[in-house]
Formats: structure tokens, sequence, C-alpha cells
């Protein structure tokens, strides 16, 4: 045979076996799905740790800043905590309100430590509190109403207000994921409140014992803490920002976890997700959040300055399809304008307007509604289901004869249109976090809080005067009677199209087992790996 | 050549100057204020006017934008790149930080594409029109049309998921990089390929190949010493242009695999208008750009001479 044929013919066959070998190969991959599902700890992972996933880093070496929520959770302890709508003691045993709101008063709790071992006293809360002032901290929304805060004694000290306390919602606000304690001792030098944090340090059950920015936080049981230890010896917190490689991360086994952002409103699992995740064997812990996410307008310029107009589109939202975009994950805003655990929501009586598309197309006529110009909807690029919901939104109200234009922003080109009213409609989320019930609802419909900006969610003059008495009444039969009043003229008023309740999950193997909830707070002192515990 | 590379390094002025001011420009004319967008991230709310007015003044974005960018380039010169507008931190040694950490995967996906695309395109060049070289060219429109991002998700659910092989994320352990690297240098590898393989056919038609074969001489030895030095120099400019890639443009694998590198880094900047992180990796782009149009010119001279005598007359 000639030589030349003889080595055409093996790199013929050489060709073959490998094409035949990769078909092998994918076919192989294309498996069956239940093949994904958890398995046992991998090799050289300690049974005492788990690794949680998390879209943002933790900054635990802040510069400016004084850590993200989850640091703040994990690690430190508030002057006051949130439960339902009453303020209870936390750090702080008791308070006084004197001079007419003038002056509050913080008698703290003795025998506490931080767990650098250094003890929690009223020097610690003001460095704590100057730092927030001195860098005009978004995180505490007292900043720039506190005139100067002196220690009164070791464990006695006073907040002296500008021009008084607001009211109710000022002591509320002293239990917001900024305000945990910090040790003095955090930063270089110690008790510079404008020095950057070298070394986090407060009273919270856990405590960092490594932090690389970016990159992973861990987390070790803080030695110092009162309260019951946690089970497990160790977390880390890896820090990955995309949605998708959170979920390749727990397939993997390379994490344990995967936790959305605290506040809920960004950093999420992506809800679409959940479905296969559950699939495949993971748990899926949900909580819901007193927090809606609407449909806003842009009610400053015609035609949404118009009832008719804002009522229409209100009809004009069928929620069931935006629960099956989402696979049933969320619970729709169809009778209520929030989740139960919304301020005195339960017997408020705020019903919401139905789905009617015919009424919906009716009231447009009636308004003159300008059809032929395409509206402006906008959606942050950043969140991937709030494009997905206002791709929903755009083909139903196509139904009713509105023309929609989305535009899909990075985030600074939806703050410079949101900033400059350049939109007709956005989603925009109302309420917040159980810390922040009463002053996300004042920032976001009170024109003279400072987080209301220029557009706020929604703003009315019959709205303001009732939403300030419902947060700053210190009676709470007040609260209720003008948050009940409140609900109804939001409603009454269509001040937006409420779409549905945000929760927070936490997606997890299946064998980790006591991450509990502490109102819409994943923890996890009392987590552990279920063979571990049932094996001692 | 000692007289090219110091043209060179002259030229390098300008252009970075050149450079500096259009980035500069741009994210000066560019919609959005920069204070307003970081100070309402930060606050998770509108900044008031005090507050936008005390940011400005503290990083001197009240200033003409003429004073602003000579205030940027005279510190930039003396390799202090600012400070970051978001995290209040140095921009020069992040920067350098984060450039080894691409540099870290950048280079080795070169490497790994090279070793990959060269043996592969000079075999289908040798071969041409066979079955191999119809195979091999098949392979590398596969890995031309595949987006990156794909082949870094099916790395992932092929090694780490279903073979539970490597991490799917993360930095720092030895076998985190390997999945970030043979992505690399799967996508870098298809239009190497091709590009070895166009560049090696053409230069076998020529005649000094065929006097070559005439004298006796073995194919392997006609390819080594006669072949590939001529058939380089596109092979070298088109990994120049990759290289080129090294700032901002592995951000999607950087991001698929949490990799702390800089091309994450800038876009993150970019979407908070952090202008002088953004302008410190303009810069570091240009630097790096230049040094390596030089790497490559000095390259070029190396594997030809005749360049060497063309620039010695010109």
């Amino acid at each position: 045979m000639n030589p030349y044929n003889r080595k055409n013919r093996f790199w013929k066959k050489l060709c073959q076996l490998f094409i035949c070998f990769s078909v092998i190969f994918l076919f192989s991959s294309c498996g069956d799905s239940s093949d994904t599902r958890p398995g046992q700890a991998g090799p050289g992972k300690k049974a005492r740790e788990i690794t949680i996933a998390y879209g943002l880093d933790t900054d635990a070496q802040s510069i400016r800043n004084s850590g993200d929520m989850l640091l703040k959770i994990f690690a430190t302890q508030r002057l006051v905590e949130l439960e339902g709508t009453r303020v209870v003691p936390g750090l702080a045993e008791s308070w006084d309100i004197i001079h007419n709101g003038e002056t509050l008063i913080f008698h703290l709790r003795k025998g506490i430590y931080f767990s650098d071992g250094t003890p929690f006293n009223a020097e610690a809360v003001r460095f704590t509190f100057e730092r927030l002032m001195a860098f005009n901290s978004s995180a505490w929304t007292e900043t720039d109403r506190i005139r100067q805060i002196d220690v009164m004694d070791p464990y006695t000290l006073a907040f002296h207000y500008k021009d008084g306390m607001a009211g109710y919602i000022a002591l509320t606000a002293f239990a917001e994921y900024g305000c945990g304690i910090l040790s003095p001792h955090s930063v270089t030098p110690p008790g510079d409140p404008r020095a950057a944090i070298a070394r986090f340090s407060g009273t919270g059950p856990w405590m960092v014992e490594a932090y690389q920015e970016n990159q992973h936080t861990v987390f070790v049981p803080n030695l110092h803490y009162q309260g019951v230890r946690p089970i497990l010896e160790k977390i880390i917190v890896k820090t990955i920002p995309k949605a998708e490689a959170r979920v390749l991360a727990i397939q993997s086994g390379g994490v344990d976890v995967v936790i959305d952002y605290y506040h809920g409103g960004s950093a999420y699992t992506p809800r679409n997700m959940l479905k296969p995740l559950k699939d495949q064997g993971f748990q899926i812990l949900k909580k819901q959040m007193p927090m809606t996410t609407y449909l806003v307008f842009n009610y400053k310029k015609a035609p949404w300055n118009r009832i008719k107009v804002r009522r229409a589109f209100n009809h004009a939202i069928n929620k069931d399809d935006i629960a099956a975009l989402f696979d049933g994950w969320i619970n729709t805003a169809r009778t209520s304008l929030f989740a139960d655990s919304a301020p005195y929501i339960k017997d408020a009586g705020a019903a919401v307007i139905p789905f009617d598309r015919q009424r919906a197309v009716q009231l447009l006529q009636e308004a003159n509604f300008p059809l032929k110009r395409p509206m402006e909807l906008i959606a942050m690029g950043q969140n991937p289901d709030e494009v997905k919901l206002c791709e929903i939104i755009k083909a139903q109200l196509i139904k009713v004869g509105v023309d929609v234009q989305l535009d899909v922003l990075e985030p600074g080109g939806y703050l410079e249109r949101t900033t400059k009213g350049t939109f007709d409609l956005r989603i925009y989320y109302v309420g917040g976090p159980e810390r922040r019930k009463f002053t996300r609802m004042d920032g976001r419909f009170n024109p003279e809080a400072s987080e209301f900006g220029d557009y706020g969610f929604f703003s009315d003059p019959a709205i303001t005067p009732v939403l300030k008495k419902a947060v700053n009444s210190f009676d709470e039969q007040e609260r209720k009677t003008n948050f009940h009043q409140f609900y109804k003229l939001v409603n009454d008023l269509a001040a937006g199209v409420p779409l549905y309740f945000n929760s927070v999950f936490v997606v997890c193997r299946p064998e980790i087992k006591g991450i509990h909830f502490i109102s819409s707070e994943p923890r996890f002192d009392t987590a552990h790996w279920e063979n571990l515990k049932n094996a001692e | 050549m000692i007289e090219l590379i110091v043209r060179r390094l002259v030229s390098l002025v300008p252009v970075l100057i050149a450079a500096s001011f259009l980035s500069f420009s741009i994210m000066y004319l560019c919609p959005g204020d920069p204070a307003r967008i970081i100070l309402e991230m930060e606050l998770q709310a509108p900044p008031t006017q005090r507050q936008l007015v005390k940011f400005k003044a503290q990083h001197g974005l009240d200033q003409p934008f003429v004073l602003q960018y000579a205030n940027w380039l005279g510190r930039a010169l003396h390799g202090d790149l600012g400070t970051s507008l978001k995290t209040g931190k140095k921009v020069t040694p992040v920067l350098i930080e984060k450039l080894g950490h691409t540099a870290a995967v950048f280079f080795p996906g070169m490497i790994l594409s090279l070793a990959i695309a060269l043996p592969l395109g000079i075999m289908a060049a040798v071969k041409a029109d066979s079955v191999l070289d119809h195979g091999l060219r098949f392979t590398t429109l596969g890995c031309i049309s595949i987006p990156g991002f794909w082949w870094g998700i099916l790395l992932i659910y092929c090694t780490a998921i279903r073979l539970r092989w490597l991490p799917a994320f993360g930095y720092g352990r030895p076998e985190c990089y390997i999945l970030p690297i043979v992505t690399l240098g799967i996508t870098g590898s298809g239009e190497l390929m091709r590009l070895t393989r166009a560049s090696v056919l053409e230069v076998l038609q020529l005649n000094f190949v065929r006097t070559a074969r005439s004298k006796g001489l073995g194919q392997t030895t006609i390819l080594i010493r006669h072949v590939l030095r001529n058939a380089f120099v596109p092979i070298v400019t088109s990994i120049g242009l990759y290289c080129s890639h090294l700032v901002g443009g592995s951000i999607i694998i950087e991001t698929l695999f949490a990799w702390p590198g800089i091309g994450r880094h800038l876009a993150t900047a970019a979407a908070m208008r952090d202008v002088p992180v953004i302008q410190g990796i303009v810069f570091i782009s240009g630097l790096f750009f230049v040094l390596l149009n030089l790497a490559i010119d000095l390259a070029y001279t190396f594997l030809d001479p005749r360049i060497k005598m063309a620039e010695n007359k010109g």
C-alpha cells in the first residue's frame, strides 16, 4: 500500500475516533439532573463550618463606612431592636426622652464586652455614632439631625437633637443595621471616628477572624458574646457578585449556602433559579418581608398626575402572570398593599384595586390618555428579575392599548433618569426589612424626609400629614389609626400599582439545619450539620 | 535598535496624554453627575445639596474641567492616580494588585492558547485540504463562534458540578486557577490557529521552500528552520493584540469565576462613575499598550532582519 495512503487512513481513523469520543462525552454530560444533587461535604471540608455565597463584600476594613449589613447582623448588636411595631431594649436597657424631644438619653447594659475583650460602654456608643455622622452615612437616618452626643457616665449617654426628635420614628432609627455598636479599638488610632477600620469588633455572636476584600470574610464565634454560643466553629462568607455564579457554586459543592442581600432589594438569587435548585434536592428557606415591589408613576407630570390614569393602570396589571414568572415563589399583592408584617396592615382594610382590563380601557378613554406616545419604562439592568418583570408589564399594557418603550439601564444611567424625572414608569420598592418599616415608609412618601429626594415614591398633600402622625406618634393607638388612614389614602389615590411582596431566600444543602429567621434576617447561630448533630 | 526604543519611549508621553485627556473628556461629558451617583449609591437615597457640595469640594469635582485634568495628570506622572470616590482607597496600589490577579490567569491562558493553536495550525497547514485540516478548521470555527462565558459555564458544569474535579469559583488555591486559564486558553486558540494555518500555508507556497525541498531537506527541518520564522510575523502581531485585552478584556471570565481582577474592577467603576479608577485604568492601559507595541516591534526585528535593515535605512 502506498505509504501516503496508509498515513491518510490513519489520520482519518483518528479523526473518526475523536469525533466519537466527543459525542459520547457530550451526551454523558447531558445526563439526569439528579446527578447534580448535593452530595456529602467535599473532601477536606471540616464538618463544623459552613461556607456561604453572598453577592456583596462585607467591607470589614472599611475606610469610610462601618461594614455591610451581613457583617452588622453577624458581629454587632444595637441599642434597641424593633419587634413588630414596638421598640424593645437591646444593648440599652432603657431610655428617656426629655426637654420635649430635644434630648434622648440611653441607659446602657453593664458587663458586656466586645470581641476584642474591651468593655462595652457609653464611649463606644458615642464613637460608633460619631463615625456615622463624620461620614454622613446613610446607615442611620438621624445623621444630620444630631447636634451633639454627650457621655454622662460610663453607661449613660445623651443624644441632643438640633430641632428636637421627629418622634417615634427617630427612636426606631436606632434599630437600623448601621447602628450596630463598634468597639473604638476597631480603628487605628483607637477612638478616632474618621480612621479606617483595621480590626472589626462588635458584641454580636460572631467575630471576624480574617477578611480579604471582595473575596471572603471568615467568622468565628465571639467568646465574649453574652448569649448562646453558636454551634458551628466557623462561617466563611465568599463574595460572588454574579447571581448565576452563586448558583453554580452551590451546585458544584463549593459553597453550602446562598443568601440574599439582607434588605431584599438586590444581590439576590433570581427567583426562576429556585425551582431547579429545589428539584436538585437543596432546601429553599423563605421569609416574607414588609416590602412591596410597585410599578411607580412619574406622578409629577401628565398624564400620571391624574387619579383616573393611575387607577386604569392598576386595573390593567394581572398579577397572576407575575406569580407565574417567578414560579410561584413570591406572593402577589392581590388583596393587600403590603405583607402582614407591615405596620398595622392586618386590619387596615386597604383593599387593592382589582385586575379588570375592560375597566382599564374605559378609564384610559375617559382620561383621554395619549395612546400614541410610547411610555418610557425604565429598569435597572443589574436586577435580572426586574427586567423580566418589566417585560411582563409591557406585554400587559400593550393589551390595553398602551405602547411601552422599555429602557434597561446601568445603575448610573438609572439614577440619572430617576433624579431628572425623565421617565414615565419604573419599578420601585416600598417598605423595607423590619428594621426599616417606619423609616422606609416615611422616606418614600414624605417629601421632608432626606431619603425622599426629588421624587420618592409618591407625594400628595393629603398623605404627608397623616403619615407624619403615623410614624411620629408615641401612642400606639394613634399610630395604628393614622397608618390605617395612610393605607386607605395610598389605595384611594392609586399611588402606584402594588405587584408583589418581597421575600428573603436562603438556599442551602439538605444536611444543614438550624438556620432560622429573626424577622426576615437569616441567622446562623444555631446552624449545624445534621449528621454531626445526630452523631453527637 | 536603541534609536527605535528611545523614539518609542518618547512617543509614550503624547500618547498617554492624548488617551487620558480623551477618556477624561468622555467621562466629563457622560450623563450622570459622578458625585450624585456615588452618594446616592452610598446613601441609598438621593443626596442633599449640602452633601453634594461637600463631596465635590472634598474630591476636587467642583473645579473647572481643565484644572481637574491638569491636577490629575500632574499626580499621575508621579505615580499617584488619585483616590477612589467610592471606597476612599488609593487607586494605584489597588490597580497593581488587581492587575496581578488578572495577569495570573491571562498570561497562562495565552500560553495555553499558543500551545493549542500553533501545533494545530501548523499541522492543518501542512495537511491542507485533508480530513485533519477540515476537522481542525471546523473545531476552531466552534471555538471562535462560542463566546468565552459559555465555554466557562460548560467547563464549570462538566468539571465542577458533574465530575466534582475542580472548584467553580474562588481565588488563592492552585486548583482555582485551572478553569479560568482553560477557558481563556480555549477562547483565544481558535483565532490564533486559523491565523497560524493561513500564515504557514502562505509561506509554504513560496519559492525558497520549494528550493529547500528540492535540496533534500526534511519536512521538519524546512518547517522549523525556514517556514516558521517567516510565518511568525503576523502571529506575533496577533499575540500583541491579544495581550492588549489584558486590561479590561477578561471581565466576563472574572465575573463568572468571581476572580478579583481588573476587568471586574473596571466594570464596577464604570457603573459607579468612579472617575479616578476609570482614569487610572485607562492610563495603565495606554502605558501597557505602548510598551507592548514596542516589544512587538523589537520581536519583528529579531524574527526578520529585513525589517531591521528597512528601519535603519528609514
